[in-house]
């Protein structure tokens, strides 16, 4: 089930948005958020609400585990065992196939088995979840709950369980803990208003955008320099908008619950390089990779050499959550590279006129974007290299209509603030432009529901 | 206490929903809602086109039969049939015809007052597809989707044809052909834009261009051939089985002929044997085309109908340079198929 999709609009988010509100106790609200997460997660393939409850059961009873653990061992014993069940399955799930064909192709034979195995999808972020709350427990940063709903309510939470943000569950213990207040009225404008932003930038922008850059993708090989350009600035706006779309629709769906999601993205087409880039763009992976890889693994707080190395490996495995392709991992190393020329290169990008600098992030990140969106290395070559202009050219160029397109994006993008710089406020000029921007999003997606990006991730 | 703020947001929305159906049945660009109104249709196709030329046609003067069939069986001519057999015939064909199109015109003109006592239907293989999509054109075309709704009344079907119907008008697709519809009537265009085929007051089809081309000596028939091959081969690339549902339609209209004592004559319908061989070498046309041979041969037995098979131009001695392309006879293959039904039909008591 997608956000955008008549039986969501229609049929699921009424019904569980009306009995949120007939409930009145925390107890009946946790288990209602459950059994709503569950349903939406199901609406993919019920068998996988098993694997998320298993998931979710193992880290709840590691967390209370290590809390009443009094030696440090048997904390760390907890800890390691919930990590590792957490990783072999998102190991076994999103990986195996692709380590196993790594593995058969060095050795030139199939030594290892290829199954046939169904990516769960969300896998990525609830493992990230329950990893975030289990470490967050071991260090003390958060109480373990010992009421179960609760924590289910929290993993499984359906505005935030498919594609994130990932959220940590010290962000909103504070809103689960009072769930049972009543909605302030500032909180309805606000989830009101993220989800009509959100609707308008995957519905309008997003889709409008993929409909000229799929086909054009789908035979790489007849792109012209313009047409490589093209395609590339329109995959680097699809995913913007399609991805922060996604993202603000599930904020405001939190807010219309009472849970305060936190942001995800703070328009990162405007970033000063490649590491504020990083802090506007899919804030809560870069800050989760932060938190729990880079500054565990030392940060820079063990000399330059060693955090260069922490910083490439955090964002080696920034680029293997993506999927299991190298292209995702070379995506990933390529941001680890820049990041640490980012750091070595500030006394002189610091002089640098900011549009200029901002202007050559955004060339730097749209190349990144290439890797991201080839399928293989074949295609990036071949991408990037009519990018420049060399190879043979192809036929397929720029629409007049996408270039206008493309120029609106580049000017929204770069002029107009953030969705959390909107004040949205309780006001009957903000309900009347919500129900606009909602309605004219309505009529966009034509009667059919598309995929959001970062679902296959 | 419900939130003020919600509520305001579902008035406006409501509002705006409400003052968008009113626009909507107002400009009716695709006859949803009801008759035409203050603007014309945007969409001229050939079931509207033969709908208007029929009652036009049974209004000089009541027919006697109508031809049921696809493009494939535009070109059977009214004015032979009634030369050879003395019936008034209107010929009703149209384009990607299906069993519920059939099924739908059949209806539609018995519910428009004409008395029939012949139905001629050229049958194509793929009408009879296993998808169940019905064609846009026939889905926009509120007359016949009223007859088809009457088969289903009081089902779930029915409601779902109501509610796509309604929900489709939710489109920016739709709003584009508002504007157009309303555009088009401020400024409607200085003379008749030049059209590829035209229909005769019988419903005949005459193929305007291509008549062109070959009087020039510019018209290249291999050229036609090849060129129609991707066509079909989508139109057959999913095709697996015979539909059931689209059998039921089939049988129903055979059932109510029988029930009114209407002779049915169905042909099984020709293409140029290039395209049958490229079609068996890609899809599973071969196949389908002995289910269809063998349903059809079960309809001769439960509904004591005639039945042809001129699937191969051969059976009917086709001449080979009389095809427009792959699929589509011209007037003088036409006439030879035309001239088989009448001589059968006479044969049978007609």
């Amino acid at each position: 089930m997608v956000f955008n999709s008549n039986v969501f609009l229609f049929l699921f988010f009424p019904i569980v948005f009306v009995l949120f509100h007939l409930s009145t106790t925390k107890r009946q609200r946790y288990i209602l958020l459950t059994l709503s997460g569950y349903v939406f997660y199901g609406f993919w393939d019920w068998r996988y609400c098993f694997l998320l409850a298993f998931s979710s059961i193992v880290s709840f009873v590691s967390a209370l585990m290590i809390q009443r653990s009094e030696g440090a061992s048997g904390k760390r014993l907890w800890l390691v065992m919930s990590i590792c069940v957490d990783l072999a399955l998102l190991g076994f799930f999103k990986y195996y196939n692709f380590a196993a064909s790594t593995v058969n192709g060095l050795a030139g034979n199939p030594a290892l088995p290829l199954f046939n195995i169904i990516l769960p999808v969300g896998i990525s972020f609830y493992t990230f979840h329950t990893i975030s709350y289990i470490v967050d427990v071991a260090q003390g940063r958060v109480n373990a709950t010992s009421d179960i709903w609760e924590y289910f309510s929290y993993v499984c939470l359906f505005s935030q369980l498919v594609a994130g943000p990932i959220v940590r569950f010290r962000q909103i213990e504070e809103d689960l803990e009072h769930i049972d207040r009543g909605l302030p009225e500032d909180y309805v404008a606000r989830g009101v208003g993220f989800f009509a932003v959100g609707m308008v930038k995957k519905v309008i922008v997003a889709d409008t955008i993929a409909r000229t850059v799929n086909p054009m993708l789908a035979d790489y090989g007849a792109l012209s320099t313009a047409g490589a350009w093209g395609a590339a600035l329109g995959y680097t706006y699809q995913l913007y908008y399609d991805f922060s779309g996604y993202s603000d629709m599930a904020v405001g769906l939190g807010y219309l619950f009472g849970i305060r999601i936190p942001q995800n993205f703070n328009v990162p087409y405007q970033a000063l390089g490649i590491r504020d880039f990083w802090r506007r763009w899919h804030m809560s992976l870069s800050s989760w990779l932060r938190d729990y890889v880079y500054i565990s693994l030392g940060g820079n707080r063990k000399g330059t050499m060693r955090t260069r190395f922490n910083l490439l490996l955090a964002m080696f495995l920034g680029g293997l959550w993506h999927g299991a392709n190298w292209t995702f991992v070379v995506w990933g190393l390529y941001h680890g590279a820049l990041l640490i020329v980012d750091r070595a290169a500030e006394p002189l990008t610091s002089r640098l006129p900011k549009l200029v600098f901002r202007g050559f992030t955004f060339l730097l990140v749209i190349v990144g974007w290439v890797l991201f969106r080839s399928s293989d290395f074949h295609m990036a070559a071949v991408w990037l290299t009519k990018m420049v202009g060399l190879g043979p050219s192809g036929a397929t160029g720029v629409s007049a209509f996408f270039l206008a397109v493309l120029l609106v994006c580049v000017a929204a993008s770069n002029v107009l603030p953030a969705s959390w710089d909107f004040e949205i406020r309780p006001t009957v000029r903000w309900a009347a432009a919500c129900a606009v921007s909602f309605f004219v999003a309505y009529l966009f997606m034509n009667g059919r529901e598309t995929v959001f990006l970062y679902y296959q991730f | 206490m419900p939130s003020r703020f919600a509520l305001l947001f579902l008035t406006f929305l409501s509002a705006l929903v409400g003052c968008y159906i009113a626009a909507a049945a107002i400009v009716n660009p695709r006859l949803d809602f009801g008759g035409r109104l203050l603007f014309p249709p945007l969409v001229r196709d050939s079931r509207q086109e033969k709908m208007d030329l029929f009652e036009r046609f049974n209004g000089q003067r009541p027919v006697d039969g109508v031809i049921l069939g696809s493009s494939r069986s535009m070109l059977l001519a009214p004015a032979d049939l009634e030369s050879l057999t003395g019936k008034r015939v209107f010929n009703f064909s149209v384009d990607s015809a299906r069993a519920e199109d059939y099924l739908a015109i059949f209806d539609w003109v018995r519910s428009h007052g004409a008395r029939l006592n012949v139905l001629l239907l050229g049958l194509d293989v793929e009408a009879l597809h296993d998808n169940d999509q019905w064609d846009l054109r026939l889905k926009r075309n509120v007359d016949l989707m009223r007859e088809l709704e009457k088969q289903q009344q009081g089902t779930y079907e029915e409601l779902q044809l109501v509610r796509r119907r309604f929900m489709s008008a939710f489109t920016m697709s739709y709003v584009y052909d508002m504007v157009n519809v309303v555009s088009m009537a401020a400024h409607p265009p200085p003379q008749p834009v030049s059209r590829a085929n035209t229909f005769d007051e019988a419903g005949l089809l005459h193929y305007v261009f291509l008549d062109q081309s070959l009087a020039a000596g510019t018209f290249d028939r291999d050229k036609q051939i090849v060129g129609s091959q991707e066509e079909y081969l989508g139109r057959f690339i999913g095709m697996t089985t015979l539909s059931k549902r689209r059998k039921e339609y089939i049988e129903t209209l055979l059932k109510n002929a029988k029930d009114h004592g209407i002779a049915v004559a169905l042909w099984i319908t020709p293409i140029h044997q290039t395209l049958a061989d490229y079609l068996g070498r890609k899809t599973q046309y071969s196949r389908l085309l002995m289910e269809t041979r063998v349903y059809a041969a079960e309809l001769r037995r439960r509904y004591d109908i005639l039945v042809f098979d001129f699937s191969e131009p051969r059976f009917f001695g086709a001449i080979d340079s009389g095809w427009y392309d792959g699929a589509h006879m011209d007037t003088r293959n036409a006439a030879l198929i035309t001239k088989k039904v009448a001589v059968g039909l006479l044969k049978h008591g007609l």
